[in-house]
């Protein structure tokens, strides 16, 4: 039987909503294909069910399952498999229905709604550009961060002006110690993350009160959650509370406990002074549970006491109240939290700080759209904002079926563990006014245990909420998955065993706690340890790791299937690399290698930069000292320094200047010979060829490809090509920016399909699977994120109200603000859970096998933020005794390599090792010569054509010999005598309205209007003129004429006149121009002649053709008139 | 010659009796065109009627001319508004109702024209639109009746307006009515064109190309990347079989992809095409997308020269447009350019302003001592061309002051022009014209909306350069429609872009774009679009590739299912889309070369350096010889606000003012905090003073309120410290001194100078950053700088001009730090010999050093004059020495550390 078969059937209802956790292996992507497939089978549109997933990758594997069935379906027979015939019979169902309804899925499955929710956000605002208030043209950017900065420093620019923006800002200026980079940095952070905050600031005019009264809601939730832990011992707290409280009215009389000498009973959850008193009856400083108590606390021994008979029994009561308070789970953290807890009202220095901030934020807001609209392009949060705004409120939702043409009836949502809240609220507008029963459905896969993305807000209390409380109006029934379908028997009972305890004991929605859920195996136990923990010293070097690890690796491959390295941080991964590489092993690395990091990308930015700025002198040296080059140093200093050299200014003229340099080496001449006339002809030709091309010719002809150690690195150049050809404009004008965007790429996988090693880090590796999985450094610190300036948090309710907790900046040199202090608390506490949840997807990713690789703690506990930390409660026992399935081999300190500090460094911090010197260098030898040309030049762009000239002519001139010339076609039409001024004067609107539509002023359309006018008249009364349009044989205006030219192409002439006349062609063109001012006729026609000579010539060519009859051409000027027979 | 592209079977006989012929696009009516003549003439016609075949647009817009010539009244109501002008009019019109989307109002005037034109071709009177309860919809009603009042006020109609005129003008018998029309090639013709054409044509004739017999095959590359490469290894065999075969290659999404797919053509086909002595050349292909104007070299220019002139920029735009060979006489003015953009880069601001850039250029030639002066002469005309300039003035004049800047400015420069920008400023003209036919809006806009506007224009102008006619024509789908190729590969066919997404308009009613099969408003009309598509271009050619990636990124793509029957066709992927790079790459004996050599310092270069220079040959005297003798600095990138050693040297500055009146700790201990707080104010101002003078902003108001504030509390502060040291004299600040080191001659200046009760001398460097202990010891210290003071106090006390100084012995040297932080530590951070002497400092013993002051002078004497010697001799080895070489990232490139590994396996392999 299969397991789990009850959920998964389940979960195929049609009429019911779900939240199903899934943890890892369980075959959710399976669950949803079916339970689509069993949606779509119901539907009357296949746009009625939205599935949406997390990332690219999941919808396209998604909608690969579904087309897969659909075509499995059409199979006759069903198939063996017990997992496969359910597809088949699902995707029967539907391939009926495709057929009765027309839909033909498989020819257009982009009908399949299945979307990551960020391209679903942008279908949304699309479709709904008016309510979504985005209009056309606003493409989401991956680089939005130099938008964001934009509007930043268009913000901060108020500084210097009047006003109470910039009031604000040197407040907070002010409050930072006007470090404006720091103010930046602050905004732009914010700014990314503003779907935080932005309705809570835009909430109200006054912010303090609003996030004031978040604070209230935070402290009384936690007092009432208490109050109700305490109620079963309440009577007996209070009893104790009294007790101690006379007995310091006595000693202590200050003792805040004092206040309670009568009550009578404890105080109400609103109280969180009085109740914080309360609790140091039981806790200590250090936030455990205490041992003792004595009179200090208000229980003197009997000696101490005045009432020496009470004294014995009351610290017996206290005794047994401690043990049913340890007793409690969870109490512990409960009470350390009321003690924690910060105050409901900010202090007035700060809230000052806080209120310039809470204005600064919506203008800053305001900015950002202004910016985004200037430059076409948004981050995905303007969509996702966009496409909440489009559905309307929650109360009064837009009407989706009106607006999408389809009634979306069922969303199922994948990874649902990693959405945030602003995902969530785009649910529950979806949803609105969805009722249980009401033929639509709400289905959410996730699983808490496998959440990583909290630093991309993604906010797992949401999907743990959703399980326990409705949403919106809909109940989702929650489903446990248990069964692994990846892993043997025998990890899952490791799992199973490590990590109860690394997980939290209780789940807490609100902080993202998720406590593990135990799974099944379906995989039978392989024979062999199926973990193994290699145990180094704590001493042990990094270098003695990477040996470990590279030796699992080589063991791991003589097995069948896919090996994988997972690390948390890349820089794990430093000594690492070098001993795969010097074992000859090849690998598949996703996101490893930083494309910036490696010489020849640096080489490629050097000689850009050379080239786009000569100002760069070290762009220059470099690329003079680069292998291509490879000058010494006394050759660079003959050409860029020695006596009386200015070392500012640009190396170019120097460059240029070579030959006559007499401080060059014989070498240095040879090499000069060869690169410096490429670089000057590249400097030359500068911005003739795109970006790319232009660097990357430069660098071919430099001999770059021929001067790299590893031809192998080929790869990394083209891919920086890639890179300056998208943002070619950005390397231009923002250079900073560009190397930025460098510094952030990788070097893209090289690896062959033979290759079967994979390493990455654990966050990509999530969805995948490995037989054999190797996980080193377990023993190495986190990110310290003690530093941050700005702590805020969001807080979301039960009932979905989301509230905003956020703390001022943190000012140098003053003490910490305890709401501060407690946001830190909370962050490291959600760093904390996400750690485990980090090594349980580590982990789980093995189908075979799993080694841990780390140092030995020196302490009795790894540090806090280690993941080892999040096992080690089970692992400690586990290594000194191992359980079954479990190896531990333990490696003695090596004898050459004494106490090497490692366990120090935090993941931010380097390991810096001094280096030997760098003695030598590679270059190409100097008499090098490469071995290409460029192409032969092929057949030139046509040339201008005829008349290009008139380009140069003022528009409105070349316009109106344009009217006149329609105008004389229209005359020959309707005929010369019918072109009386009346006539003429119907044709003045046109010339008119068509002037105007060029743009001319009143005064130039007179003008052109007297030309046109004039021209007429002239040629209707010029005896020249009148011959020219009298009625002649073979006559034409504006013939046109189709003719084959020198390179075999079509073309076509336009003649303005012709005709026969005694057996005489004429050709004529008239030229609505005149002599410039005060140029002698002679001279204008003369002029004018040389222009337009050849066209004639070879008009006259093409009529010649036509027949044998002479040919005379003329120009014919109405202006002036003049008729000139060429 | 290339054979012609289209089949003419099925027009020939309309053509050869003067009927005529209408197509989709340019494109077709030029190749039929091409085609009829090139027939005409192998039949030995040498000259012929032209063809009565065009553009449909183009025709409608010919027949509507006519009306016009013939002065018929209705044609005479006005003219047909251009798409910018009505675009326009629409935003306008949209930032002028008071709705939500007004703060958007170009967003939407795109939507509201292309919707505007969907319903008057399809037919629809948009005024009697029925919103049917559409946001969208009901907008645009909205805005309607002021568009039309806008557009009558203008004397504009719209293209679709116009073509009901012409019926009435044939009924009017201005025009002839046509026997019969052929239309070729039309996937689609919209209600209102079949409406108007049926009513100027006796008979309409709809033609469908006649497939050629084929027999197609579909092809899978791995990636889209791979599918253009392999597409282009394709073109370039069947061009080497046979150069005269007419090959086609169609991309769908060949806008988008330009730059890629023409490079990689051009890599296979023209290889070299990139190397320095080439030249632009027109590629050996004609390809039907063309580039936004405003993206090439030349307009861009142009447009980033007229926005320096409305207001502040981005420095990067300064110093790009310094080095842009488009304006004046860059070749001749390569220096000052580059003295100008360091002047530039000095200031430190995000956004220099347009008069930062004039007296850069300004300061730079008067530096260059270059008399001329014309770069800044051309600037400052410029912007006195743009003062004299009205605030608002029509577009007109705006294009003709806009002409006149860049024409002040030298502008397209004194290089001369080759075809390809030449084309770019024929291109320029054209986009002014259109610039200037704004004007019919009647408005009068600002310089700054004005540039807005012809910014937009450019990037909305599509450049095509001319090419010369080619065999191979690589093409989008549309403009496909009717050709004939010998071959043909049709690429992007995967079921992710088949057939098209839907994306109704978001202005008009879903219902009713799906009831009049509106573009991409319903699914089964859009499949059954990509079927015939797919057919018409099965039969394109008798040999026709359908090819797909496999994979988009991590999407698993399939062919579009029609195809997915077709035989497959496998295709070499050419193995790198950069066939020389290729070639070359490893194919050379690369040759090692020993960085030995080493340039002794000859007195003439001698340079003057400070402690830096001695802390940089500690660190990396490879790094020491490029920044000191080669001039390797970074070019300073701004930093919003002040910048770190502004900052540094305002608190140098105030705190030697400040102790300028005190003589010792006494007089700071009888000031009253109030007059303390004075004394500190107004040294405070004397700093700030001198720093506005290149720092204008500092003048008053805000910023330097705050930077006030700030110093006042941070020296306030540390003034607190001061007062908490056992007692002291101050009998210097800010002393220079200088001391020679084995030859080298060291500029310094000590901070200050104090001297404590028992009458040595204590050397005092403020520090505002973060400060370590300890890095004055060793051979090679990591901070030599302390140590230097001491060298030169106690070495040379005769170069002091305070006589007070002379043979006072020292007492100790510290860091003073002044800063406020979390760390507990005090104000000096030091040595002395005596323990508890100075609060803070450490004796020399337990810092390792010799326990006396003469003993640790000699040391340090011997290990930093070693040092100076290794920098006059030349020494450049490339090592880290100290911690200071990761502060010098910028080096990288040039000391080429992150090779080491690799050359070390390089040289261990050979
Ligand atoms: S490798 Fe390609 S891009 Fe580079 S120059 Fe040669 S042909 Fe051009």
């Amino acid at each position: 039987m299969t397991p789990d078969r009850d959920a998964r059937r389940q979960a195929l209802d049609p009429q019911r909503s779900f939240a199903v956790a899934a943890p890892a292996g369980s075959g959710k992507t399976g669950l949803l294909t079916q339970r689509m497939l069993r949606l779509l089978a119901d539907c009357a549109q296949p746009e009625e069910v939205l599935c949406m997933t997390f990332t690219r990758k999941a919808a396209g594997e998604m909608r690969r399952r579904i087309l897969g069935a659909l075509e499995l379906a059409q199979q006759p027979q069903p198939p063996d498999d017990a997992f496969e015939r359910d597809n088949w019979e699902l995707a029967r169902a539907v391939t009926a229905r495709d057929a009765a309804a027309g839909w033909d899925l498989a020819s257009a499955p982009n009908r399949l709604q299945i979307h990551t929710i960020d391209a679903f956000c942008a279908l949304l605002a699309r479709q709904l550009a008016v309510e979504a208030g985005l209009g056309s043209g606003l493409a989401p950017s991956e680089n939005a961060e130099p938008l964001l900065r934009a509007a930043v420093r268009d913000l901060v620019a108020e500084l210097e002006h009047p006003g109470a923006t910039g009031d604000a800002l040197a407040v907070l200026l002010t409050h930072l110690d006007n470090n404006q980079s720091q103010l930046e940095d602050l905004l732009i952070r914010l700014l990314g993350k503003r779907e935080q905050w932005l309705g809570h600031v835009l909430a109200s005019r006054d912010a303090r009160p609003h996030l004031e009264a978040a604070l209230a809601e935070l402290v009384s939730d936690t007092l009432e959650q208490l109050h109700a832990e305490l109620a079963p011992m309440a009577a007996e707290l209070a009893e104790l509370v009294r007790y101690a409280a006379r007995n310091l009215a006595r000693t202590a009389p200050d003792d805040p406990l004092v206040q309670f000498t009568a009550a009578a009973g404890l105080p109400s959850p609103a109280m969180p002074e009085q109740w914080r008193a309360i609790l140091g009856l039981f806790l200590t400083g250090n936030g455990t549970f205490r041992k003792r108590i004595d009179k200090r606390q208000g229980f003197p021994t009997a000696r101490e006491s005045v009432d020496p008979e009470l004294a014995g029994t009351y610290k017996e009561r206290w005794i047994a109240l401690c043990e049913q308070f340890a007793a409690t789970p969870g109490l512990l953290e409960l009470c350390n939290d009321v003690v924690a807890l910060p105050p409901v009202a900010y202090p007035d220095a700060q809230w000052q700080v806080l209120a310039a901030l809470t204005q600064l934020l919506p203008e800053l807001a305001a900015r950002l759209d202004l910016v985004f609209q200037r430059a076409g392009e948004c981050d995905f949060t303007a969509i996702a904002l966009a496409a909440l705004r489009a559905l309307g409120d929650e109360d009064q939702p837009t009407d989706l079926a009106l607006r999408l043409d389809y009634r979306l009836r069922h969303i199922l949502v994948d990874e649902c563990q990693d959405t945030s809240s602003l995902q969530f609220a785009l649910l529950r507008r979806l949803t609105a006014g969805w009722q249980d029963g009401d033929g639509r459905t709400l289905f959410l896969v996730g699983d808490g245990m496998q959440s990583l993305y909290g630093f991309r807000n993604a906010n797992v209390g949401l999907f743990l909420d959703s399980r326990r409380h409705p949403l919106g109006d809909i109940h989702l029934t929650p489903l446990d998955l248990s069964a692994n379908f990846r892993s043997q028997e025998q990890l899952i009972l490791w799992f199973n065993r490590i990590f109860a305890t690394a997980f939290p004991a209780t789940e807490d929605p609100a902080r993202g706690a998720v406590p593990y859920a135990p799974a099944g195996a379906v995989r039978p136990p392989l024979p062999g340890a199926a973990v193994s923990a290699d145990v180094l010293p704590s001493t042990a070097s990094a270098t003695e790791e990477a040996e470990i690890v590279a030796t699992r690796v080589q063991a791991a491959l003589a097995e069948p299937g896919e090996v994988a390295i997972l690390v948390r941080g890349r820089n794990h991964l430093r000594e690492i690399l070098p001993a795969l590489y010097r074992r000859g092993l090849s690998w598949h690395a996703a996101d490893i290698d930083s494309l910036a990091g490696s010489m020849p990308v640096i080489d490629l930015l050097s000689l850009t930069r050379a080239l786009l700025c000569p100002t760069d002198r070290i762009a220059w040296l470099a690329v003079l000292r680069v292998p291509w080059c490879g000058l010494g140093h006394a050759d660079l200093l003959a050409l860029a320094g020695g006596a009386g050299a200015d070392l500012r200014a640009p190396l170019l003229p120097r460059l240029a200047a070579w030959a006559e340099n007499p401080a060059l080496s014989a070498a240095g001449r040879a090499i000069l010979a060869r690169v410096a006339p490429v670089l000057l002809a590249a400097w030359a030709e500068r911005w003739r060829k795109p970006l790319r091309i232009w660097i990357e010719g430069t660098w071919i002809a430099l001999g770059g490809p021929a001067a790299l150690l590893d031809p192998g690195n080929l790869r990394l150049c083209r891919q920086y090509f890639d890179l300056l050809e998208s943002a070619a404009d950005i390397a231009r004008s923002d250079w900073p920016t560009f190397t930025a965007r460098v510094q952030s790429g990788y070097a893209a996988p090289t690896a062959t399909p033979e290759t079967r090693l994979h390493i990455m880090t654990i966050h990509k590796a999530k969805g995948l699977e490995f037989a054999t999985v190797i996980i080193p450094a377990l023993d190495r610190k986190g990110r310290a994120d003690d530093r941050e300036l700005l702590r805020w948090r969001e807080r979301v309710t039960a009932a979905g109200d989301s509230h905003l907790l956020i703390a001022p900046p943190q000012r140098n040199g003053e003490a910490r603000d305890p709401l501060y202090t407690w946001l830190a608390r909370e962050d490291s506490f959600a760093s904390r859970l996400e750690d485990a949840r980090t090594l349980y997807v580590g982990c789980t990713r093995a189908a075979r096998r799993l080694h841990l690789v780390f140092r030995e703690p020196r302490k009795d506990n790894p540090p806090d933020n280690t993941l080892l930390a999040r096992i080690w409660p089970a692992l400690a026992p586990e290594l000194a005794q191992p359980g079954p399935g479990f190896e531990v081999i333990r490696h003695e300190a090596s004898a050459g390599d004494a106490a090497v500090e490692v366990d120090g460094p935090t993941d931010a911090e380097a390991e810096t090792a001094p280096a030997p010197p760098l003695s030598h260098g590679a270059r190409l030898p100097p008499d090098w010569r490469p071995a290409l040309a460029p192409p032969a030049p092929g057949p030139a762009p046509p040339a201008p054509g005829a008349g290009a000239d008139d380009d140069t002519d003022a528009p409105l001139a070349r316009l109106a010999g344009i009217l006149f010339h329609r105008a004389v076609r229209q005359l020959l039409r309707e005929g010369p005598e019918r072109w009386d001024a009346r006539r003429r004067a119907r044709q003045e609107p046109l010339w008119q309205g068509e002037l105007a539509a060029a743009g001319a002023t009143a005064a130039e359309v007179e003008t052109a209007i007297a030309r046109i006018r004039r021209g007429l008249e002239n040629l209707l009364t010029d005896a020249h003129g009148r011959w020219l349009l009298a009625d002649h044989p073979e006559g034409g205006a504006e013939w046109e004429m189709g003719y084959l030219d020198d390179n075999g192409q079509t073309r076509t002439a336009i003649v303005d006149r012709t005709f026969v006349i005694e057996e005489t062609r004429w050709i004529i063109d008239y030229k609505l121009a005149e002599p410039a001012a005060g140029e002698p006729q002679t001279q204008f026609v003369a002029r004018q002649r040389k222009s337009y000579a050849e066209q004639l010539a070879r008009y006259a060519a093409l009529f010649a053709r036509r027949d044998a009859r002479p040919v005379c051409t003329a120009l014919y000027f109405p202006l002036l008139p003049h008729l000139e027979i060429l | 010659m290339p054979a012609p592209l289209v089949d003419l079977a099925p027009i020939r006989a309309a053509l050869a009796a003067g009927e005529l012929v209408l197509t989709p696009n340019q494109r077709l009516a030029r190749g039929i065109e091409q085609a009829w003549g090139q027939e005409l003439a192998a039949a030995g016609t040498r000259v012929w009627e032209r063809p009565r075949v065009y553009a449909l647009e183009h025709w409608f817009e010919r027949m509507w001319q006519e009306l016009r010539d013939a002065a018929f009244a209705p044609a005479l109501t006005g003219t047909v508004a251009s798409a910018a002008v009505e675009t326009r009019l629409w935003a306008r019109v949209i930032a002028a109702h008071p709705d939500s989307v007004a703060g958007n109002p170009q967003g939407f005037a795109r939507l509201a024209r292309s919707a505007r034109q969907l319903l008057e071709r399809w037919d629809l009177d948009p005024a009697r639109l029925d919103a049917d309860g559409h946001r969208g919809a009901e907008l645009l009603l909205a805005w309607l009746p002021a568009w039309r009042k806008a557009m009558a006020a203008c004397a504009l109609l719209t293209r679709e307006q116009s073509l009901d005129v012409l019926p009435a003008g044939m009924a009017a018998g201005l025009l002839v009515r046509e026997p019969a029309v052929h239309l070729l090639g039309f996937a689609t013709l919209p209600p209102r064109y079949g409406r108007i054409l049926t009513g100027l044509c006796a008979r309409v004739i709809e033609l469908r190309p006649q497939g050629v017999d084929a027999s197609p095959r579909l092809a899978a590359l791995p990636d889209p990347a791979a599918e253009i490469a392999a597409a282009a290894g394709w073109a370039r065999d069947q061009l080497h079989a046979d150069p005269q075969r007419r090959i086609g290659v169609i991309f769908p999404d060949l806008t988008a992809n330009r730059t890629q797919i023409e490079r990689q053509f051009r890599d296979l086909l023209a290889p070299g095409h990139g190397l320095p002595d080439s030249g632009w050349q027109p590629p050996p292909f004609n390809l039907s997308a063309g580039v936004p104007l405003a993206e090439l070299p030349l307009p861009r220019a142009a447009l980033e020269l007229l926005a320096l002139a409305d207001g502040p920029a981005p420095l990067g735009l300064h110093c790009a447009l310094l080095q842009d060979p488009f304006w004046s006489d860059a070749a001749a003015e390569l220096e000052v350019r580059s003295r100008a953009e360091r002047q530039l880069r000095d200031l430190n601001r995000l956004a220099p302003a347009a008069g930062d850039f004039r007296h850069a250029l300004a300061r730079a030639e008067a530096a260059s001592g270059n008399p001329v002066g014309s770069l800044s002469r051309r600037v400052q005309a410029a912007s006195e061309h743009r003062r004299r300039a009205p605030t608002r003035q029509g577009f007109a004049a705006w294009a003709r002051h806009a002409s006149e800047h860049l024409d002040i400015l030298g502008w397209p420069g004194s290089r001369s022009l080759d075809s390809h920008e030449y084309q770019q400023l024929q291109h320029w003209r054209r986009l002014l014209d259109a610039f200037t036919a704004l004007a019919v809006t009647g408005e009068t806009p600002t310089w700054s909306e004005a540039l807005t506007e012809l910014r937009r224009l450019a990037a909305d102008t599509v450049f095509q350069p001319r090419t010369p006619e080619a065999p191979l024509q690589i093409l989008g789908v549309l403009e496909a429609a009717g050709l004939r190729f010998d071959a043909l590969w049709v690429a992007g066919m995967s079921d992710a872009r088949w057939p098209e997404s839907l994306a109704p308009h978001p202005l008009l009613p879903g219902p009713l774009q799906r009831r009049l099969a509106m573009p991409r408003a319903q699914g089964a009309h859009e499949l059954a679009l990509a079927r015939t598509l797919v057919t018409d271009l099965a039969g394109a050619a008798p040999a026709v590739i359908f090819s797909y990636p496999l994979r988009d990124g991590e999407v698993a793509l399939q062919a579009f299912a029609p195809l997915r029957e077709l035989p497959a066709q496998s295709v070499p992927v050419p193995a790198l889309d950069q066939p020389l790079a290729a070639a070359q790459a490893g194919a050379a004996v690369l040759e090692t070369i020993a960085w030995g050599d080493e340039p002794a310092c000859v007195a003439a270069e001698l340079v003057r350096g400070g402690s830096s220079l001695l802390r940089d040959q500690a660190a990396c005297p490879f790094n020491a010889f490029a920044i000191w003798r080669l001039g390797a600095r970074a070019l300073p990138e701004p930093e919003p606000g002040l910048t770190r050693a502004e900052r540094g040297n305002l608190v140098h500055r105030a705190l030697e003012l400040c102790w300028r009146e005190l003589p010792d700790q006494m007089a700071l201990l009888a000031l009253s905090p109030a007059a303390r707080a004075e004394h500190l104010a107004a040294a405070i101002n004397g700093a700030l003073d001198e720093l506005a003078r290149q720092r204008p902003e500092l003048r008053g108001g805000r910023p330097r309120a705050v930077e006030s504030a700030c110093l006042q509390r941070l020296l306030a502060h540390w003034l607190m410290l001061e007062t908490l040291r056992p007692p002291f004299q101050v009998v210097a600040r800010e002393q220079d001194v200088e001391l020679d080191l084995a030859g080298l001659p060291i500029r310094l200046r000590i901070d200050r100078i104090d001297r404590l009760a028992d009458g040595r001398l204590l050397l005092i460097d403020y520090k505002t950053g973060n400060v370590r202990a300890g890095g004055w010891v060793g051979a090679r210290p990591e901070e030599p700088q302390l140590p230097l003071y001491a060298l030169a106090v106690a070495g040379s006390p005769a170069d002091f001009s305070a006589d007070t100084l002379t043979g006072s012995p020292l007492a100790g040297i510290a860091f003073a730090r002044v800063r406020i932080d979390d760390k507990a530590s005090g104000a000096l951070l030091g040595i002395s010999d005596v323990a508890e002497l100075i609060p803070g400092c450490k004796t020399l013993a337990e810092y390792g050093l010799p326990a006396d002051w003469p003993a640790a002078l000699a040391q340090w004497r011997h290990d930093l004059g070693a040092l100076a010697q290794e920098f006059l001799h030349g020494t450049a080895t490339i090592a880290c020495h100290t911690r200071a070489v990761d502060n010098q990232t910028e080096l990288l490139p040039l000391n080429r550390l992150p090779e080491q590994d690799a050359i070390q396996r390089w040289r261990e392999r050979t």
